[in-house]
């Protein structure tokens, strides 16, 4: 015996919200993030621009401080403004080559022998000019400043925590918004659909339903209207099934040679006879025809003779029985008829002698008449039995006692 | 201060003497000829209280034969007046002798022609002070008496290293050329601003007291020590022309009386009023001493006394 596998567990339950939410959250933070990198790259980039610019102003005050000292060869002063200059955030250090007393001026960080500056230090030189009173220039000298490397770290971290912050409220923004407005024109309407459904389920009202169409004229309705066609189609499927699934009981409750009822309906009929019988008190009989002769024309005649025969005797039998009565054939050739309402029984052996009868008579088939005659037994209910069982099986008795008498 | 137009100056004749004028005036037309060339530029101090000296020097050089167009030179203090000459920037100046000016020419790196062109009167000092204490030098007496009292001076003169030689206390400052000094006298800071006394009389007090009318003379004491305004030469090559031609030029001058004669037109010699009521306090010049001037023109010295 094949061991039958355990079913797989069910898959956990995945709303839509949730998936939304997942799929979305990926694009929007690469979405983000990109944007909060090229944005600080291009801060870096502004900010970057404007420390330059920034050493420029910061070389050309301090060039523009040194023109009166230098000229008036005031060294002392000139080292005063050259500490300040050393003393800015951005510099480094500081160098004046004065040419009145031929000095060179030293402030900050050492300076290298190279006079390059110190070390990746930017170095920036402006000349140091006074012009007078006629618009002549003298050159004084020249001032170089090394200006702290500029600090991408530093510069990054500061611009990149304030858009960072940006972004992470305008991210909780659009992501808080997107998943409101994903509820309520999908989720919500999608709960008002199944409740729709579930109510027309229910009580078979279409209105609810129809309701939520029409409000909704956008694609939820198109998937509710080509649901509502689905399920038209179905009910349609449905009916023609349910149809079959009549025609097919009633096949199969029926002999398709002779169109009388088979074995199945017998015990169905015979079991609602009964059933009469008990309520109304009106007795009944059930007769048991078997034929005879029948097998020799079988082989005689062939199959279409034996078939021809039965379809006979059945024909034969619908028009001498009343049309409440009952007749079946139970296979072979044997036939069973139910009578009900029999309030005199004495009839029944003149009736059983006219089947009997009526059955031999000679039935044509094609230049040829072929004879049968039928050995009939009865069980009368409730005398005979109370069941369907227990009545054939008298009737079968007493059929044999009959064909054995013959 | 408005900068001076250049001049162009032509050699000037002798006004004594009839031989002299004739021989200047030949000097002058040969040398030009000689030279043959249109007037050279050259970069010559040029401030308010130097128009004597200004006018002494195109003398001389038109005596000397050089025909020159004189072009200012830029205003700077005298550490700035140094550079500009000892490199060659300027080709002429007229300033008072420092032992800086003496060390650079010992050393090559600037002429002198120690031709005094304030006659001694730069030596002649008279202290500038605020109207409301005019007369706190009343009871001084001598040079420990003004050991009491601030004095200012410019940065990089020499007068500074005179007074504290004197072991009288003395500031420098920057800005003085318009009494800004006035401004540290109200706040305590200075006492005393002295100067020479004849440009002092003659430019300084009415220049300063337009912006600063507070500002007077003391009445009671006049400070000497030698001090004097020498014309000095850049040592380049190109002033070499000009230096012979100075050279000779105030020789020519002071031979022919010229010199007087210019001087007188710019400036005075002092009342002997001035000197009345006034004590003259004689302190020493560490760095030199009257011999400084040639006894060729020593004669040039004015020596003002009280009547």
């Amino acid at each position: 015996m094949t061991p039958v596998p355990d079913s797989p567990p069910p898959r956990p339950r995945r709303p839509l919200f949730r998936q939304f939410v997942r799929q979305l959250l990926a694009p929007l933070l690469l979405a983000f993030v990109l944007a909060t990198l090229g944005t600080v790259l291009i801060a870096y980039q502004t900010k970057q621009g404007e420390e330059i610019a920034e050493r420029e102003r910061t070389l050309e005050t301090f060039a523009r401080s040194l023109v009166k000292p230098l000229w008036d060869c005031d060294n002392a002063t000139a080292s005063g403004i050259l500490d300040a200059l050393a003393h800015q955030p951005a510099v480094l250090a500081a160098r004046l080559d004065e040419r009145c007393q031929g000095q060179h001026l030293l402030a900050g960080a050492a300076w290298d022998e190279t006079g390059e500056g110190a070390g990746k230090a930017t170095v920036g030189r402006l000349p140091i000019v006074y012009e007078d009173e006629r618009g002549r220039e003298f050159a004084l000298g020249e001032l170089a400043v090394a200006f702290h490397p500029p600090s991408i770290a530093a510069v990054m971290l500061e611009v990149l925590w304030r858009y960072l912050a940006l972004f992470s409220a305008l991210f909780g923004v659009l992501l808080g918004g997107t998943l409101l407005i994903f509820r309520r024109m999908i989720s919500e309407p999608l709960a008002r659909f199944q409740a729709a459904i579930r109510a027309s389920a229910g009580s078979g009202d279409l209105a609810p339903l129809e309701e939520e169409m029409h409000r909704h004229n956008d694609e939820l309705g198109d998937v509710m209207r080509a649901y509502d066609e689905l399920m038209i189609k179905l009910a349609s499927v449905i009916g023609q099934l349910r149809d079959n699934e009549t025609v097919l009981q009633e096949a199969a409750r029926r002999d398709p040679l002779t169109g009388l009822g088979n074995r199945l309906a017998l015990e169905e009929e015979l079991t609602r006879a009964l059933a009469r019988a008990r309520r109304s008190g009106e007795p009944g009989c059930v007769l048991l025809l078997d034929l005879n002769r029948f097998k020799p024309i079988n082989d005689t005649w062939g199959h279409a003779a034996g078939d021809n025969v039965l379809q006979e005797t059945a024909r034969r039998l619908s028009e001498a029985l009343r049309a409440s009565d009952t007749i079946v054939r139970l296979g072979g050739d044997e036939f069973v008829v139910i009578m009900e309402n029999l309030q005199d029984r004495e009839n029944l052996p003149g009736l059983i002698a006219k089947l009997g009868e009526i059955i031999a008579r000679p039935q044509p088939y094609g230049e040829h008449g072929l004879t049968v005659g039928a050995s009939i037994g009865t069980a009368c209910f409730p005398a005979d039995g109370e069941t369907s069982a227990a009545l054939l099986a008298h009737a079968d008795r007493a059929m044999y006692a009959s064909k054995r008498g013959r | 201060m408005p900068a001076m137009r250049p001049t162009r100056l032509v050699p000037i004749s002798c006004r004594q003497g009839t031989a002299c004028r004739v021989l200047a005036l030949l000097a002058g037309l040969l040398f030009a000829g000689l030279s043959g060339a249109a007037p050279r530029a050259l970069v010559v101090q040029n401030e308010p209280h130097l128009q004597h000296a200004r006018a002494l020097v195109a003398a001389a050089l038109a005596a000397g034969g050089v025909e020159a167009e004189l072009v200012d030179a830029p205003h700077g203090n005298e550490r700035r007046n140094l550079h500009m000459i000892s490199d060659g920037h300027v080709h002429v100046d007229m300033m008072p002798v420092t032992p800086a000016r003496l060390r650079l020419v010992r050393e090559g790196r600037l002429r002198m022609i120690p031709i005094p062109l304030d006659r001694g009167l730069l030596g002649y000092r008279i202290n500038l002070l605020l109207e409301r204490r005019r007369d706190m030098l009343a009871g001084v007496r001598s040079a420990a008496d003004l050991r009491r009292f601030n004095m200012g001076q410019n940065v990089g003169w020499m007068d500074v290293e005179v007074y504290r030689g004197a072991g009288i206390a003395t500031k420098e400052i920057k800005d003085w050329a318009d009494g800004e000094f006035a401004l540290q006298m109200e706040a305590g800071l200075l006492d005393l601003f002295p100067l020479g006394l004849e440009e002092t009389l003659t430019h300084f007090l009415p220049h300063f007291r337009k912006k600063f009318p507070q500002l007077t003379i003391d009445p009671h004491v006049i400070i000497r020590y030698p001090w004097y305004r020498f014309v000095w030469v850049s040592p380049k090559a190109d002033a070499d022309e000009v230096y012979d031609a100075l050279s000779r030029g105030f020789k020519m001058l002071v031979d022919s009386g010229e010199f007087l004669r210019i001087w007188e037109r710019y400036r005075r010699v002092p009342s002997p009023d001035v000197l009345r009521g006034r004590v003259v306090i004689d302190i020493d010049n560490p760095f030199y001493g009257p011999e400084l001037v040639p006894p060729a023109w020593r004669w040039l010295q004015i020596l003002p006394e009280a009547p």
